[in-house]
């Protein structure tokens, strides 16, 4: 060991891949209490505690051996007294006349490591609250929607009663459109911790954007007509297809234009076009004659909560439909990114998709084809949430439908071996007592023919491919779009 | 389905032979560490590597806490490699961990191995009455403790300037981008499952023939553990090693090398049945 080694503020170790020490210098054995004698020829794992022994072999030596070197990496040693010594430790792996030798350098790090365990503490704990936090919200956001899920089907019964007055039906619709804004919002928290969580799955298949667009079309320009705000639309696209999740994609053009007309001015106008970049992406633009975004605030505009400054607080939402398109759009491997001239000047969106080649036969989901012989059809409705399951029972009854329901799989089969005949299974897929996907094979043994409904909560797309596989024919989201499910049933009817 | 395992857990395979040598990473790694092994096999077997999901560049978002809980999550990793790729007459090869999450699929599926090779096995890390498996539970949270600094804290295990790497230099930049590039949390589970698990008894349930491949001065599996493992599994072999540490398969692979091509040798000729040959 050289003069200058053995004087230098911090520990020098060489040792072979075997693991046996060539030099220690004397700081080292000082504030391990060691004599140099004793170390030389020794293996490195007397210096480890057990832990750090395991350590060594399963990180700090396949490190050195395959990468030659390791930075930075904390190690606790064992002094000759027994207390443990934590150190910093850069190393590196290199060929000496007799073969390979790592030679590190170890910093005591008495205080720091007293720090380092206190930060490292304080962020589990930031860790573990905001994991809570994202728990409690999903918890809160699914009971909150819940309850209103009866209020929507109600009020939508009510709206299509032809027995009430146009006055009660007109409120019944107020009362249908809050709660749907209402529903809206949550969906909105829901989406938002699922996508910070990686649980939102996406349903992908061959899309073309063009008619999504047509749809949305159709959908917003009402939403502006409210408003006075034009929303004109320009599809230039040649290349417009995609593979993508169309309801999901169809939530981001929708935030996105619902966006700019909220922040644009009566009179105003959100301009739609798509167009394909040098690359053959297909890029959709929603430009806005509104208040535009000040150019220090464009940054922050997909982040959550944040809608440019406090004084938007009049323009309502929660400010998540922006970090929710991003997060859609990012599982498209796609990208979405805003420019304005600052305040005043309106704002421009890009999203910029990968296309495919048009698939050669346009691509429909399937709708079940059985007809079912004449007169009502005998509908079996499995809901274990009460107000869900009378209310569904009483439209659909009012409707001409012969409902027998049940609260549990069991009562379920019980109602099966009872009933003659049953058309259809309309089936909650979350029971106290089995599964919708269990279920629905026990009760196709007593009637082959049956046409299975799968319902299940706000957004469970893995379900989707399941409930298929377990021979469901459809699937609906709660609340039950209740056009979509008479739609169904009359196709079976 | 086959696509996705074969993605989800980076599966990569060579060799010009039939018969499947399958090789399985340890604890902390990925099938990088098998360098220097794999290519004295191209020649006679089909040689198989993969990660396990949540090492290496398997695919992470497949991870599941509580599949990857226990050992037996890992085993179906394995499981499902061997079914994607229709693999038969196995010749499984596991580093540490990996030794029991063989011995566990071998269990499950017997009809798919016809040996194991085991560097550096451990049914169980904790001492436990007269057993000695070398650690005391709290050794184990020492570990843990470190593992945590170094992976939440600032440790720098891909170096930022890669230096000279005299034996491999064009791995260099490929290595730095995964090995034991990891997830702290999906570390700690798999330090968790590997050394608090107990699998004593699932020794002796072993229906295939094994070598345990032993290292001198092992500080992980001490030899009395290789010991103790060769003797309560049926119809196995002790090879105590010359090499020294845990990983000889990255310390010394002339020698590990040597050992896995006699043990081959023997076996295959003695065992080789007329109706198995091919």
């Amino acid at each position: 060991m050289s003069a200058v080694l053995d004087r230098i503020p911090g520990g020098f170790l060489t040792f072979t891949d075997d693991g046996h020490i060539k030099a220690a210098n004397a700081t080292l054995c000082a504030m391990l209490g060691y004599e140099p004698e004793e170390l030389v020829g020794a293996h490195v794992q007397v210096l480890l505690s057990a832990g750090g022994r395991v350590f060594y072999q399963t990180h700090l030596f396949p490190l050195l051996k395959m990468h030659g070197a390791v930075e930075e990496i904390y190690i606790s040693l064992r002094a000759k007294a027994g207390d443990e010594v934590p150190f910093l430790i850069n190393g590196r792996r290199e060929a000496v006349d007799t073969g390979y030798e790592s030679a590190c350098l170890l910093m005591r790090m008495r205080q720091r490591a007293h720090f380092e365990r206190d930060l490292l503490d304080a962020k589990k704990i930031a860790q573990q609250a905001n994991r809570a936090k994202d728990e409690f919200l999903a918890a809160l956001s699914h009971e909150l929607r819940t309850p209103l899920n009866p209020v929507l089907m109600l009020s939508t019964a009510m709206e299509l009663d032809a027995t009430v007055t146009p006055e009660v039906r007109e409120q019944a619709g107020i009362i249908r459109r809050n709660a749907e804004l209402e529903a809206r919002l949550i969906d909105d928290l829901l989406d938002h911790t699922r996508i910070k969580h990686g649980k939102l799955r996406l349903v992908l298949g061959p899309l073309d954007l063009h008619a999504l667009l047509n749809h949305s079309e159709e959908i917003v320009r009402s939403e502006g007509a409210g408003k006075r705000v034009a929303i004109t639309f320009e599809k230039n696209a040649l290349r417009h297809h995609v593979h993508g999740d169309s309801a999901r994609l169809q939530q981001v053009f929708w935030n996105v234009i619902k966006n700019g007309v909220k922040f644009t001015p009566a009179g105003g106008r959100v301009h739609v076009t798509t167009s394909n970049d040098a690359d053959g992406n297909l890029v959709v633009t929603v430009a806005d004659t509104g208040i535009g975004i000040p150019l220090e605030a464009l940054p922050r505009v997909f982040n959550t909560f944040d809608q440019g400054s406090v004084s938007t607080r009049t323009f309502g939402g929660l400010g998540l439909g922006l970090a929710i398109s991003q997060g859609i759009i990012s599982m498209h491997e796609g990208s979405i990114r805003a420019e304005s001239e600052g305040g005043g000047k309106g704002t421009t969106f890009f999203i910029t998709l990968k296309t495919i080649a048009a698939p050669s036969h346009a691509t429909a989901t399937p709708v079940p084809e059985q007809k079912k012989a004449q007169g009502r059809l005998r509908l079996l409705l499995v809901e274990d949430h009460q107000s869900t399951r009378e209310v569904l029972g009483t439209i659909l009854r009012r409707k001409g439908y012969e409902v027998h329901d049940a609260a549990t799989g069991e009562a379920a089969l019980e109602a099966a071996r009872t009933v003659p005949s049953i058309d259809v299974l309309l089936c909650d897929l979350g029971l106290p007592d089995t599964t919708g996907f269990d279920l629905i094979p026990q009760i196709q043994q007593l009637h082959p023919r049956i046409t299975g409904i799968a319902l299940s909560g706000y957004g469970m797309e893995e379900d989707l491919q399941r409930a298929k596989a377990a021979g469901f024919a459809a699937h609906l989201v709660k609340p039950i779009p209740f056009e979509q499910l008479r739609a169904l049933l009359e196709q079976l009817a | 389905m086959v696509n996705s395992i074969l993605k989800r857990n980076n599966v990569t395979a060579f060799g010009s032979g039939s018969r499947p040598m399958l090789f399985a990473h340890g604890f902390g790694c990925d099938q990088n560490m098998w360098r220097f092994i794999t290519p004295a096999f191209g020649d006679d077997y089909q040689v198989t590597l993969f990660d396990y999901v949540g090492s290496g560049k398997s695919d992470w978002s497949a991870y599941d806490r509580q599949r990857y809980s226990t050992l037996e999550g890992y085993a179906q990793d394995l499981l499902d490699v061997c079914t994607a790729l229709d693999l038969r007459d196995v010749i499984f090869v596991g580093h540490s961990v990996s030794c029991i999450i063989g011995i566990l699929a071998a269990n499950a599926a017997p009809e798919r191995f016809s040996n194991l090779i085991l560097i550096g096995p451990s049914p169980r890390y904790i001492n436990d009455g007269d057993y000695v498996g070398g650690f005391e539970r709290a050794d184990i949270q020492g570990l843990l403790d470190m593992m945590e600094r170094n992976y939440l804290g600032w440790a720098s295990f891909l170096t930022p300037v890669i230096m000279k790497n005299p034996e491999r230099p064009e791995l260099a930049r490929e290595l730095k981008t995964s090995f034991c590039s990891t997830d702290p949390e999906i570390s700690r589970q798999f330090a968790e499952a590997t050394f608090l698990s107990d699998n004593r008894d699932d020794l002796a349930k072993v229906r295939v023939p094994s070598l345990v491949m032993q290292c001198s001065e092992d500080a992980i599996a001490p030899q009395s553990v290789g010991e103790y493992t060769s003797r309560h599994l049926p119809d196995s072999k002790l090879q105590v090693m010359a090499a020294s540490g845990h990983c000889p398969h990255m310390s010394h692979p002339e020698e590990t090398i040597r050992v896995m091509k006699d043990y081959l040798r023997t076996e295959l000729s003695v065992r080789r049945s007329p109706e198995r040959q091919e």
